[in-house]
């Protein structure tokens, strides 16, 4: 009897060492305690029978560098997070392998898609957040924030930071080649050009500006989380550039059928659940419960047409936006 | 004893050459020698692979990219105006603390303190006192004074880098100043010397003495600021190499081109540097002389102005403590996540440590028998421990990572981010405890020889004994400057394994900023707690004035 229990004792660390392991490569805030990353684990960990196995980078863009880097030697199956910017030039890394996902899952999804290798999992549109309770007439276009002397906004690098890069690319989408004037009317209101989202934000709520660059679901975050209603984002008419956060599976993942298995997961209630109160973005799927809360503090903005950029079309950006810089 | 005999006679011939192969070894010291060997292979290994990227490279047009221009421009600028301001700046603290009353030990505590204070808590300090919503333009508005000013760009980065290297350089001249030898103060007191003509002409070569090795410290520190630049650079005009390489590595996956970059940069601190990496004599001066108590100088009004001056500025930032302590949250102190962040932040520290410190010890036990020896290859083991810290650490982190991806990723990642760490203390460890380690050595040399100690007893029963306060003192700096870096961490880090400054990071890109805030303040007391008991263990049972 002694020898079985011995036995089964020593078994059963085995027994959880057997199970199969899902290696993801995301972004930091994403996994952090208080981001989607541990719920979505323990939700899929329960109809899996299997290990998730997290590592992050800082940011979305270093996770395809991570990658491109060290062909996945690493042996990650699935990448999670990085955005329709950079899907182009990650499919020109040839190390992604199609979601298999079929024409009625994608159906399923409350935006139109039909990219055969990657699958979004959220989405947002680039705005400038405010507090109302400092300004109370907001602009209700780029042109009229341009002209506004009195608003100092702070935005980010777009070499360093995908915010930046979409205000570049929502820039272009609005005034085409005439961005380099454009970017340089905004000139005098531009106080920072922070290096990432997080440092651009957080020297906004120290008041180093009346508004930052961030996304139409930021003031869901303050008025839901910290029951702050003041901020606001900016709604133009003229529209707003979108950015749709995906995942893909990777060529050379070592658990490929378990990879496929989370892909399907992540277009599920199970995943989408953890998204708009989770990474506070807009989830791909509706109907879920609770979600009206988050839509009353983040309303739909107009959108403009998806863009899915090459890296010719965002070097052109950035190039408006480095010219304009004195 | 016969049986005695017998076993003495039985034990093999091979036992006694082994025996006598050890003791050869002590005597010559081998096993002291071999951290500095291992540290040699490494960085020619590191080499080989910085002559790989070179061949892989093709082309080499992005070395003539105005950007890269633009990069080292500014970094030479915002280090070198860095540099003056803080050994001028530094210098005049100095004097003003010397001339007060506080006690030597609290000062050099406190100058030690800025010195490795993380960056991160002095950079939003600095925001809180300084920022647009800060402490000082609320105060403008409350007394209806219209002047608003902006921190951030290059006054930013100028104010807080010269923070930590005004403390420096403060704590380095004011050592010099307690060094005084005391007949030189009685005889300035008998003459009715002046403390401005005494600094000026009789003072002057003590002062300026290895002055370069502070210059080189300082500069090196001014242009890794990696963290302070990409908080303050208001304006994308504002990068640095540092910076370029980064962006290089995290968004471009170019790591030949941003291995070049650090490349080019180690090799303009070497250039600028070098005529300054001689080993010199009299490195006595900079060691802190405690006991010391005869004072001719006192304070006036004009050190006691400037005192109130340096104290605002250095002790202004550390207000953000208390906004910290104000978003207290127990539930987050004692998370999972928290405690792990602190555990692991312990273990790179104390892994970084041990490693720094075997590497130090090694090379200025080299250095030292070479110099003995009058070698001039001496020059080459202190060139050889400076030369890494001349490498951006990114760019040491990269290089590491691709090192780490050909072998298959072989080293666990907490170790990579121990080694990165340990090759950016050894130099300051080296430093630090080269003057303790020379005391003597001319004397020492003889009554080793005369006596037949070997290398193994020289260390332990006469090195360590004259080193061991400043060992304490030069560690504990070391395991907090180990346990605040973010730099190699950001490349390394996994679910499991993550350290404080990285979840301040992760608080901070997840708008948890008040949480952010409450972790730094949290952190930054436990660093005040660790060197305040550290402290009082160095200077246990020394009598101070």
């Amino acid at each position: 009897m002694k020898l079985l229990t011995l036995i089964i004792v020593f078994m059963l660390p085995l027994s959880l060492v057997s199970k199969e392991q899902l290696n993801i490569l995301t972004y930091d805030s994403f996994t952090s305690e208080w981001g989607p990353g541990p719920s979505i684990q323990k939700s899929f960990e329960e109809i899996c029978d299997c290990q998730v196995n997290w590592t992050t980078a800082d940011s979305s863009g270093a996770l395809l560098s991570r990658v491109k880097l060290t062909d996945n030697k690493e042996g990650f199956d699935i990448i999670l997070g990085i955005d329709d910017s950079l899907m182009s030039e990650a499919k020109d890394t040839n190390l992604f392998s199609p979601h298999a996902l079929s024409s009625s899952d994608l159906a399923k999804l409350n935006i139109d898609w039909d990219n055969e290798t990657f699958v979004p999992f959220d989405y947002g549109y680039f705005s400038f957040i405010y507090n109302s309770s400092k300004l109370d007439n907001p602009p209700k276009s780029f042109d009229e924030l341009a002209n506004r002397n009195d608003i100092r906004i702070i935005i980010m690098d777009p070499r360093t930071s995908t915010p930046g890069l979409g205000l570049a690319k929502w820039i272009y989408q609005l005034k085409g080649e005439q961005s380099k004037d454009f970017w340089k009317s905004l000139q005098d209101q531009i106080v920072i050009t922070a290096k990432s989202w997080s440092d651009g934000y957080g020297l906004f709520l120290e008041g180093e500006g009346d508004a930052v660059l961030s996304y139409t679901t930021s003031p869901a975050y303050h008025a839901i989380a910290e029951s702050d209603e003041n901020y606001k984002a900016m709604l133009f008419q003229d529209g707003h550039a979108e950015q749709i956060e995906v995942l893909g599976m990777l060529e050379s993942a070592p658990n490929k059928k378990l990879a496929q298995k989370f892909i399907s997961f992540a277009i599920s209630k199970g995943f989408q659940d953890h998204i708009p109160f989770g990474n506070w973005m807009y989830p791909v799927i509706d109907g879920l419960e609770g979600s009206s809360d988050f839509y009353k503090y983040a309303p739909m903005p107009i959108s403009l047409d998806r863009v899915y950029a090459s890296k010719k079309d965002k070097d052109l950006w950035i190039e408006y936006w480095s010219s304009s810089i004195d | 004893m016969l049986l005695r005999k017998t076993k003495t006679y039985g034990s093999s011939i091979g036992h006694q050459v082994l025996t006598k192969t050890i003791n050869q070894k002590l005597e010559r010291g081998l096993i002291i020698k071999l951290p500095f060997y291992f540290y040699i292979v490494i960085l020619l290994f590191l080499l080989t692979f910085l002559i790989n990227f070179f061949y892989e490279t093709k082309n080499y047009s992005f070395v003539f990219d105005n950007i890269l221009k633009q990069s080292i421009k500014f970094t030479f600028f915002q280090a070198i105006l860095s540099t003056i301001i803080s050994i001028i700046l530094g210098f005049i603290l100095s004097i003003c603390l010397y001339l007060s009353n506080f006690k030597r030990k609290i000062i050099t505590t406190f100058l030690n303190f800025f010195f490795i204070a993380p960056v991160l808590f002095i950079s939003y300090g600095v925001i809180f006192i300084h920022g647009s919503d800060g402490l000082l333009q609320n105060i403008f508005q409350f007394i209806n004074l219209n002047f608003s000013y902006t921190f951030f760009g290059i006054i930013g980065i100028i104010y807080v880098t010269s923070y930590f290297n005004i403390a420096l350089s403060a704590n380095y001249f004011f050592r010099k100043l307690t060094n005084i030898p005391e007949n030189y103060l009685k005889l300035m007191s008998a003459n009715k010397i002046s403390l401005y003509v005494a600094l000026t002409r009789c003072l002057k070569p003590v002062v300026l003495n290895n002055l370069s090795i502070l210059i080189t410290m300082v500069l090196i520190f001014c242009i890794s600021n990696f963290t302070i630049i990409y908080i303050f650079a208001s304006s994308p005009l504002l990068t640095t190499i540092e910076m370029a390489i980064y962006q290089k590595i995290s968004f471009e996956a170019n790591i030949s081109e941003a291995v070049i970059y650090g490349f080019l940069q180690t090799v303009i601190i070497i250039l600028i540097l070098i005529p300054t990496l001689k080993l010199r004599n009299n490195f006595q001066m900079i060691t802190l002389k405690v006991s010391e108590n005869y004072r001719i100088y006192q304070s006036n009004l004009l050190s006691s102005f400037f005192l109130i001056i340096f104290f605002l500025y250095f002790f202004s930032p550390c207000l953000v403590v208390i906004k910290g302590l104000y978003n207290f949250n127990i539930d987050l102190l004692f998370s999972k996540n928290t405690i792990l962040s602190f555990l692991y932040s312990l273990i790179i520290a104390f892994s970084s440590l041990c490693i720094a410190l075997m590497i130090a010890i090694s090379s200025l036990f080299i250095a030292r028998s070479l110099h003995e020896n009058n070698s001039y290859l001496s020059n080459y083991v202190i060139l050889s421990i400076f030369i890494i810290s001349f490498v951006p650490s990114i760019s040491l982190s990269a290089i590491l990572f691709m090192i780490n991806v050909h072998l298959n990723f072989i080293l666990p990642n907490f170790l990579i981010v121990a080694f990165i760490n340990s090759f950016l203390l050894t130099p300051l460890i080296f430093l630090f405890l080269f003057p303790k380690f020379m005391e003597n050595n001319k004397y020492e040399k003889l009554r080793v020889l005369q006596f037949n100690i070997s290398a193994v007893n020289r260390f332990t029963r006469i090195d360590f004994l004259k080193i061991k306060k400043e060992l304490i003192i030069v560690s504990s700096s070391c395991f907090v400057l180990s346990m605040g870096d973010l730099t190699s961490i950001t490349l390394f880090n996994s679910s499991s394994f993550k350290t404080v400054p990285y979840l301040i990071s992760q608080l901070y890109s997840s708008y948890r900023y008040n949480d952010a805030f409450f972790i730094l303040a949290i952190f930054v007391l436990f660093i005040i707690s660790f060197l305040y008991m550290v402290n009082s263990l160095a200077y246990k049972n020394v009598k101070i004035r």
